[in-house]
């Protein structure tokens, strides 16, 4: 097989994570590639979220977190003082474990950020683009009738869509998402795993994930954490059938590491 | 591979890993009688042979059973799914190779009293060979012993080779005596030997692949029999 290479879109060296004295991720250098879905593997505490969180700052806003190394997004390190912060989240957008819509209707949850960030000047551009979002997270036919209706009324799997194309909204070129389908059915799982598929086309996505099965079904690469070290990162095919080191294959395997 | 967190994972695996040394053991036990069978024209024990076929079926069929389930409810991934994978595989070659034996102890059955004894001979040293080898890729799964499964799939190259020069060798004494009916079970006696060759070189590839995660280069072992 050979590796295709693609355009990277986050490069991130040395990246050390620290809560107050205690160190959470150890000099982690992992290039993200475009367009590609990539996944974060590792036990629980291994740093996976703090990872996903230097990459579009949401530690800053952790008190006594500090973000050491470098992080490159299109080649501009986010870290820099020309940066906003608030923009640099809409560029690289994020999807929790807990689908967490505003307890408002569908459509203000959705044309919230665009409204922030000055997309979309009138109703008709709003309601647009509204449409466009809730397409593309596979959610329209849906909830065509109901915008009005309150976000939080939705079923899981569809509260975690929303949240999707809340994200979509504002135009991002990475989706972040933290265990974004542990609180869902397999169906409404693989609504969401066919969904990040399809937006991969368009998207830069990194998930976090605990089943290995789905970072099988939906990465190209897949990146495992132990302990706050990046242990190994490759071709999903090849971790999951030859990975090169053992902790790789003691963790996936479900053995006693 | 018997370290999994689940001790009923540890249980599949294991009861995999026994059956298919069961088989190499029936496979090996079944070959040294069929060529004692033959080299003796031992109709009783020939008919030993056949019967004991049966069991490899139904080993393979509890194998295959086992590794389906275990696939289907663990989705297993490196070693356990270059193991379950290769399972399958190894079953089904020892399954064959029963075949291949059973075939051998019907063509003694069929052949008459009168068998020219110093025929036998190359058959029985070839036998005994390939034999050799299988006990090789036997023990190489047992043991995960990956430059022993190594050393079978180098040496499948001289039992063709003893084959080979077996068959022309026969062929020319067939000619002689105009021994066609018996020359031409023990030709075949001799085929299924070297067939059961490369089926024990097929079980040493897998073993290397479960130990290695790397197929061995096929296309650096020409195959060179008739
Ligand atoms: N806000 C915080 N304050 C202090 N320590 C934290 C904080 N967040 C995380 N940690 C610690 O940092 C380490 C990494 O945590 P993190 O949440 O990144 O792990 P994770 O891999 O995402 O785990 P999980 O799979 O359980 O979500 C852990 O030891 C955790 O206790
Ligand atoms: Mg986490």
């Amino acid at each position: 097989m050979v590796d295709k290479i693609n355009n990277l879109k986050f490069k991130t060296k040395n990246v050390s994570v620290f809560y107050g004295s205690k160190q959470a991720i150890n000099k982690i250098s992992l290039d993200i590639e475009e367009k590609q879905i990539t996944a974060l593997i590792g036990p629980s505490g291994c740093g996976k979220s703090t990872f996903l969180r230097c990459l579009n700052r949401m530690n800053d806003v952790i008190s006594n977190c500090s973000v050491n190394g470098k992080i490159l997004l299109d080649g501009n390190n986010i870290y820099s003082d020309e940066i906003d912060p608030v923009l640099l989240r809409a560029k690289v957008g994020m999807v929790f474990q807990k689908p967490n819509p505003f307890p408002k209707s569908i459509f203000e949850n959705i044309a919230y950020g665009p409204r922030i960030h000055g997309i979309g000047n009138n109703r008709a551009e709003l309601t647009d683009l509204v449409h466009h979002s809730l397409e593309q997270a596979g959610l329209i036919d849906e909830v065509k009738d109901r915008l009005d209706d309150i976000a939080t009324g939705l079923s899981g799997g569809q509260q975690q869509r929303i949240c999707i194309a809340r994200a979509i909204a504002v135009n991002p070129d990475v989706i972040l998402m933290d265990e974004p389908c542990s609180a869902l059915d397999p169906i409404a799982t693989a609504k969401i795993e066919e969904l990040m598929s399809s937006l991969s086309k368009s998207y830069t996505i990194i998930i976090v994930t605990h089943s290995m099965q789905q970072a099988g079904r939906v990465s190209q690469k897949t990146a495992f954490f132990h302990m706050g070290d990046l242990i190994e990162y490759g071709e999903t095919p090849k971790i999951f059938t030859q990975p090169d080191q053992q902790k790789t294959q003691d963790y996936i395997t479900g053995r006693f590491g | 591979m018997s370290d999994h967190i689940s001790s009923q994972f540890n249980n599949d695996i294991m009861f995999i890993n026994s059956n298919l040394t069961k088989m190499g053991g029936i496979c090996e036990d079944n070959l040294k009688k069929a060529i004692k069978a033959m080299t003796k024209n031992d109709s009783k024990l020939a008919e030993q042979i056949i019967s004991k076929d049966e069991e490899l079926d139904q080993i393979e069929n509890q194998i295959d059973d086992v590794v389906i389930k275990t696939i289907a409810l663990r989705q297993p991934v490196a070693d356990d799914l270059r193991l379950l994978f290769a399972a399958i595989k190894i079953a089904a070659a020892f399954e064959r190779i029963g075949d291949l034996i059973k075939n051998i102890g019907k063509r003694t059955l069929s052949i008459s009293e009168e068998e020219p004894l110093k025929l036998k001979a190359p058959i029985s040293d070839l036998g005994k060979q390939v034999n050799l080898q299988l006990t090789k890729a036997v023990n190489s799964h047992t043991t995960k012993d990956s430059k022993l499964a190594l050393e079978v799939w180098n040496s499948d190259i001289e039992i063709d080779k003893i084959y080979n020069s077996l068959t022309i060798d026969l062929v020319a004494a067939l000619r002689k005596k105009k021994q066609v009916e018996v020359g031409s079970h023990l030709l075949f006696i001799a085929k299924n030997l070297e067939r059961i060759g490369d089926h024990t070189t097929e079980i040493a590839e897998m073993v290397y692949y479960i130990i290695t995660g790397q197929q061995m280069d096929k296309s650096a072992r020409p195959k060179k029999s008739f």
